[in-house]
This record gives structure tokens, sequence and C-alpha cells, in this order.
């Protein structure tokens, strides 16, 4: 009985999956595509002069700040297209649970996984500490 | 159960210092929980700022007020209960047809608002109340440890 619900619950999701994957997916906002917005990481990676500033380094005048006046990088793409894609006005929020969600996701099962072994561990030890002071 | 019978009152100073910052504890945690999508701040700290609380409760009033007014199987529960809800906002993107922590129903509400964005705000509640009931959990069992002699302090 637990399998046949088990195996018909799979089903169900499957379906759901394929059915929303064939008819959804024309519709739905990619969230960072690096070969339509034509941004090479690479080419960043090799002239990483220009990736935050338009100016070189050592042409600017002494004191002056390294503010970029067309930056280029992924960060721009993902700070300017953010509210359009996600319609989150804080730019950390969707990097946290969207771009990087599964980081959020390891971090947060971390502490689950580090709380219930110290609960394991915390509470054998009680239990002995008892024994021994029956004994 | 008469709890009356529980509190035991430490140092005073020590007792009105908990007093005073126990409920900004809880409704400064809260709020950075909720406000966590529009605001600086985000589940995981407010979480952190909210079972600061249970700290507070130990050191005003000692374990056992603690464990009465905490129930300690309740918050490990409730963590497990925030992961798989993060689990499960999280499977709504693969339904949808895109990643599997693709924020789905982006278009909701109005940008700026607190229920805005989409999943990405529960999901934020989401390890917001798994952060609040773990941390907790983890405070009241080391402080379990030390002992019931320390309420004769």
């Amino acid at each position: 009985m637990k399998k046949v619900a088990i195996l018909l619950a799979l089903v169900i999701f499957l379906g759901a999956g394929i059915g929303a994957v064939t008819n959804l997916k024309e519709n739905f906002a990619v969230t960072y595509n690096a070969q339509e917005v034509g941004t090479d990481a690479y080419e960043l990676y090799k002239d990483y002069v220009s990736y935050e500033s338009d100016k070189n380094p050592d042409e600017k005048a002494e004191g002056e700040r390294n503010l970029p006046e067309n930056p280029d990088g992924i960060a721009s793409i993902i700070v300017t297209t953010d509210l359009s894609e996600t319609e989150s006005i804080n730019d950390v929020a969707p990097i946290v649970f969207d771009y990087r969600g599964y980081d959020t996701m390891g971090e947060s099962f971390i502490l689950l996984t580090a709380i219930a072994g110290s609960f394991i561990i915390l509470k054998n030890m009680k239990g002995r500490e008892e024994e021994a002071d029956d004994e | 159960m008469n709890n009356g019978n529980k509190m035991k009152v430490r140092h005073v100073i020590v007792k009105c210092g908990a007093d005073m910052y126990l409920p900004f504890a809880i409704v400064f945690g809260l709020a950075v929980i909720l406000f966590g999508t529009v605001s600086p701040g985000g589940g995981f700290q407010g979480g952190v700022i909210a079972s600061s609380a249970a700290i507070l409760l130990y050191l005003g009033y000692g374990f056992k007020t603690m464990k009465a007014a905490i129930n300690p199987h309740l918050m490990h529960k409730g963590e497990a209960f925030g992961a798989i809800a993060y689990i499960a906002l999280a499977t709504i993107g693969l339904v949808a047809g895109g990643n599997f922590v693709r924020n789905a129903i982006w278009n909701n509400g109005d940008p700026g608002k607190v229920i805005s964005a989409g999943t990405i705000t529960y999901m934020s509640w989401a390890v917001g109340f798994k952060v609040l009931t773990g941390v907790a959990f983890l405070l009241m069992l080391l402080i379990s440890l030390l002992g019931d002699n320390q309420d004769e302090m």
C-alpha cells in the first residue's frame, strides 16, 4: 500500500514536470543566460582591468575613484536585470535564494545535520553519566 | 501546570536586563525575518537574533523556566518542518519548468512590498523559521548539560 502510494506520487510528479517543461518553457524568463546577454566570462578574465573600470589604472589621476561609467561584468548584469526577472528590489535576496539557492540549502542542512548529530551525542553522554551515578 | 512554582528569581539586575531586552530580541528578530526580502538582513540572521531570546530567558530565570516556556521537542520538529518547507518551495520551480530553486511565481504583488518576488519571500521565511527553532534547540541542549545545580546560584 505504501509502495503504491509512493509510486503514484512519483508518477504524478513526473507527469506534472514533463507537462510543465513542454508547455511552460517558452514563456519562462531565464534568470541568467550568458549566450543571450553576450558576456564572455573568459574574455573578462583575460582583460580584468576593464571589468570594474573604463579607465586604465595608470592613466587616472591620483585620488580619483575607480568608478565605472559603463560596467559590463556579470555583477552589473545581475543588478540591472534583477528587477525585471525576479521583481525583488533588494538585489541580495535573489542572489541568496534564487541564483545561489543550492548554496543556501546546503548551508541550512549543515545546521540541521550539526544539531541532529550533537543531539544524539549529547543525549547519550547524559544517559551515560546517569548510569555511572547509579553504579 | 503551574509555572509559578518553577519561577526562580536570580540576581535582580540580570533579571531586569533579561526582562528589558527579551521582547526587543523577539520582535526585532521576527521583523528581520519578515522583511528579509526588502531590507538588509534575511532569514538566517533574523533567526539567530530571535533565538537569542532563549538564552536571555535562561540568564534571567534559569533552566526550568526556560524549559517550561520553550518545548524542545517542538523546536526539533519545527526545524525539520522548515527544512521540508524550503525543499517544497524550491521544487515549485522544478514543477513550473525551470531550475530547482527557480523563482516560479515571481510576478505576485508590487516590487518593494513585503509579499512580492514570488517564492524568494517564502523561502526566506522558511529559512528564518528553521534557524530560529534550530538554534534555540541547540542552546537548550547545551544549557541542559550544565546540570540542574545551576539553578541554585
